[in-house]
């Protein structure tokens, strides 16, 4: 399937109706920039898939996108917004096919373009990604791409079976199962340790069970029913009524018990309870008589400091005395007389009479001291006599309390025998303690005889219990095992869908590897490295790496130019074994960009190569003297013609074609002809 | 130029048989549609041509031989052939001087050898040593043949071998899983009912 022609309105650059015959061999479309020749390009992708992807590799911009820019947009209005192509197989031209503007026009039908049953997903993308190779993608689809993107590329490309779509099914399956077994492996777990456990209880009832006897059954029913006080043969009835009992027996049997060590321990505190009251009277008489020396003591305290208080206030008197005695020892008689009363006195008598005063002074001291030291005693005692009276009141006091404690813990006692029923007395409450203890023990032994009745009972219950857990289990068991069945079943299919899918990869790639080898040989990218190597790996995530030398990575080692035309023997080897595609035209957006002239020879000789091999090539040059190169070497024939289109860009008007013509054949024999 | 028997030759001295370079590069274009022709000059030297594209291949003894004459010889056929090259038109510009040895190029002689192919002048050079295989001779002439590598075209189902392969499931499970439907909890359901009618069947 070839494409025989294509018209283009009002369509990006391209204004006017723009009509362009495709040789059945080879088109070269030329042009300066901006002439429309990726227009062209794009009108055929658009065509097929009312889409340009190249647009995906481009970002939008101020919210716009090179989308809204598919149709013309200058200022004259286009006469009609189409594209219309027609294709052409073995000769014969099919119906024409248009997609315009509004997109209700027909576009071209899958089966005319790829075989269904091969096709890969998306077939329509994948055969624009193959057929139509751009200048600004043919490294970003090859070398440039991760491995993993590569292989999926490739994957895409040569047209494996939707397995990815299978494999997320069964999946989907498998994790489906793997939750349902979850919950049912949950239930089925619950039982079994249901079953243990009352495996585990039957096993404890049964070393308590007694065999039922009717004559012993009646017997301890009816003392347990007089025990009890109820009129009952109901064995759960009595059992319970037993219970109550033993629990108020032995209530009361602990509390005699207590009761009866207490009052051993008080018999102690008696005997200190009286000493007590001894000591308190001891204490008491102790007071009394400190409180009435310390009286006496205040007393003569009080006439002491009076005595101090009077002599104090004499003394400026003597102290006058004693300073009169120094003036007059060193004034001496004045003239036979006292200096200070003029009386006539002798030498002798003069001093006699000083000696007198000074006598009276240091009598008048004495005295003095006397009584202060006596008061400072007399306060001393009394302070000594209030301490002693204050400790001693103190140890009153305290035994005071300690002896209201024991009359408090006394009718304590009393209340508790009171409650007991028993008076304060250890014997008596022994006594008592030792009936109950009697009374517990006969209704436990009924209790104990008539549970062994009803324990056979319950072992009947608990054996019913464990076969219908039983059954149950079994249900659940058999749900998990048909579960864990379909879950190994779709696993078999995953992993099997997973087997196929890697095994058909890598048939294929093994019939692309030649084709890669090949076109890498022609092109030559690197002189040193003279083959390339590619390696498919990873189970989960399939991962394609392209290798030179010794593992070296291209996209790493090359240069820009070297890894396009890498990139390119790559393209070429997915377009060349695209077995589900239909369509054998391949189109190229000016490939020679960055490719020097060597390369760019090569280039056009693969491209030859292609032509020979039964394809169409559309190629597009800005160079005219490469579009001559291509023409001559791309072999137009009567067969398979080849065609030259000049397009040019007229300001406001659009594209146009500004000359087409159809290649002649070369001279078939020249050379050898002689 | 006369030259007779100066190309490799087989049962030459190098011991054993060896490949007749002339002969198969004569097989290589004959069989990809080209008239060939052997040169009046010389025995190491064919003429071949096409619809498209001719040229001559000289069968050269050693990969010295070529970087030493390679420019001799072109001149050489131009001017031997100039009246048939002025007839053909636009066809002279796809004129090819292949120049082939057996022996490894070593040393400076290696890019000797691509610089004689950069060299653009009158004609595209292909300038290669080391053919000793029929490959070799093949991937020196791939300038001038079609593509070689062929694809397979008979695809096998990849459904059919899955299916093949897990016949161990119930085949009511294996169409919900492969069918087109995708997952859907009522085919869990139903895988889940088809194996408990098996386990109720075995």
């Amino acid at each position: 399937m070839l494409i025989k022609e294509i018209e283009i309105s009002g369509f990006r650059g391209i204004r006017k109706k723009l009509t362009i015959p495709f040789g059945s061999g080879f088109t070269v479309i030329t042009g300066r920039n901006g002439s429309g020749k990726t227009s062209v390009c794009d009108a055929i992708e658009y065509l097929f898939t009312q889409k340009i992807t190249r647009v995906s590799a481009e970002q939008a911009e101020g919210g716009e996108r090179l989308e809204d820019y598919i149709w013309w947009r200058g200022k004259q209005r286009a006469p009609a917004n189409s594209i219309t192509g027609r294709l052409e197989d073995s000769g014969i031209v099919h119906e024409a096919w248009s997609v315009g503007k509004l997109g209700k026009e027909g576009r071209v039908p899958d089966e005319i373009l790829f075989d269904k049953q091969i096709a890969p997903r998306d077939p329509l993308p994948a055969l624009c990604r193959t057929s139509i190779l751009r200048d600004e993608l043919i490294t970003w689809l090859s070398t440039d791409l991760a491995e993993g993107a590569r292989a999926e590329f490739v994957e895409q490309a040569i047209g494996i079976v939707g397995t990815t779509q299978l494999e997320n099914t069964a999946g989907n399956y498998v994790a489906r199962f793997k939750e349902r077994l979850k919950p049912i492996e949950g239930e089925y777990n619950l039982l079994r340790e249901k079953i243990s456990g009352i495996l585990e209880e039957i096993s404890e009832t049964q070393n308590q069970a007694t065999v039922a006897d009717e004559e012993s059954l009646r017997q301890w029913t009816e003392t347990a029913a007089k025990l009890v006080g109820i009129q009952s043969t109901e064995v759960p009835k009595l059992l319970s009524g037993l219970a109550t009992k033993i629990a108020a027996t032995r209530g009361r049997a602990d509390q005699l018990e207590r009761l009866s060590i207490d009052l051993k321990a008080h018999e102690e505190e008696i005997s200190k309870a009286a000493e007590l009251l001894r000591q308190q009277e001891l204490l008491r008489a102790e007071m009394t008589k400190l409180e009435a020396t310390l009286k006496s003591a205040e007393a003569d305290l009080e006439v002491a400091s009076k005595n101090l208080k009077s002599a104090n206030e004499a003394q400026p008197i003597y102290t006058s005395l004693a300073a009169l005695r120094e003036h007059g020892l060193r004034v001496g008689l004045q003239d036979g007389k006292c200096p200070l009363c003029g009386t006539r006195l002798t030498e002798e008598t003069y001093h006699e009479h000083l000696q007198t005063i000074a006598e009276e002074v240091n009598q008048h001291q004495l005295g003095l001291d006397a009584l202060v030291k006596k008061e400072s005693d007399l306060q001393t005692i009394t302070s000594q006599l209030r301490t002693s009276i204050e400790t001693t009141r103190n140890q009153f006091n305290r035994y005071a309390a300690d002896h209201q404690v024991f009359e408090k813990t006394q009718a304590d006692m009393q209340e508790r025998a009171k409650s007991a029923g028993v008076n304060i007395s250890e014997d008596e409450v022994k006594t008592k303690f030792g009936i109950e203890k009697a009374n517990l023990a006969e209704l436990e032994k009924c209790s104990d005889a008539l549970k062994g009745f009803a324990v056979s009972e319950r072992v009947k219950d608990l054996l019913k219990k464990k076969s219908l857990a039983e059954l149950d289990a079994e249900e659940v068991k058999k749900q998990s095992e048909t579960v864990n069945e379909a879950l190994q079943g779709v696993s078999t299919i995953f992993n099997e869908i997973r087997r196929v899918s890697r095994e058909a990869l890598e048939e294929r790639l093994a019939s692309l590897n030649p084709l890669l080898s090949e076109l890498y040989a022609r092109l030559k990218p690197h002189v040193d490295f003279a083959e390339i190597k590619y390696r498919m790996r990873g189970d989960v995530k399939r991962l394609l790496r392209l290798e030179v030398g010794d593992g070296f990575n291209p996209r790493f080692t090359f240069s820009s130019g070297q890894r396009r035309a890498l990139g390119l023997a790559f393209l070429f080897a997915v377009y060349l074994s695209r077995r589900w595609c239909k369509l054998n035209t391949l189109i190229l957006d000016d490939p020679m960009q960055h490719v020097d002239d060597y390369r760019a020879l090569h280039l056009v000789e693969v491209l030859s190569s292609i032509r020979q091999s039964g394809h169409q090539v559309i190629c597009t040059v800005e160079d005219p003297a490469l579009a001559d190169l291509l023409c001559r070497r791309l072999r137009s024939s009567d067969k398979s013609s080849g065609v030259r289109v000049e397009l040019a860009y007229r300001p406001g008007s659009g594209v146009e074609v500004k000359d087409l013509s159809t290649v002649a054949p070369l001279p078939s024999r020249v050379l050898t002809a002689a | 130029m006369v030259d007779s028997g100066r190309g490799p030759q087989p049962g030459n001295t190098l011991g054993g048989d060896v490949m007749d370079l002339i002969a198969e590069a004569r097989s290589v274009l004959e069989r990809n549609n080209y008239s060939v022709i052997r040169s009046r000059e010389s025995d190491a030297t064919i003429y071949f041509e096409d619809g498209n594209l001719m040229g001559f291949i000289w069968a050269a003894p050693t990969v010295g031989d070529i970087c030493r004459e390679w420019e001799t010889r072109q001149d050489s056929f131009l001017k031997a052939n100039s009246q048939f090259l002025r007839k053909s038109d636009l066809k002279a510009w796809n004129l090819y001087a292949v120049f082939l040895a057996m022996d490894e190029p070593i040393g400076e002689d290696r890019s000797n050898l691509v610089g004689i192919e950069e060299d653009f002048r009158a004609a595209r050079k292909i300038a290669r040593g080391g053919i000793s295989t029929s490959k070799d001779v093949l991937v020196a002439l791939l300038p001038l043949v079609p593509i070689q590598a062929v694809v397979s075209v008979n695809p096998e189902d990849a459904l059919v071998r899955l299916k093949e392969r897990v016949t161990s499931v119930p085949s009511s499970a294996v169409e919900i899983v492969l069918g087109d439907e995708g997952y859907s909890p009522k085919g869990a359901d139903d895988i889940l009912r088809a194996y408990a009618d098996k386990r109720n069947r075995d």
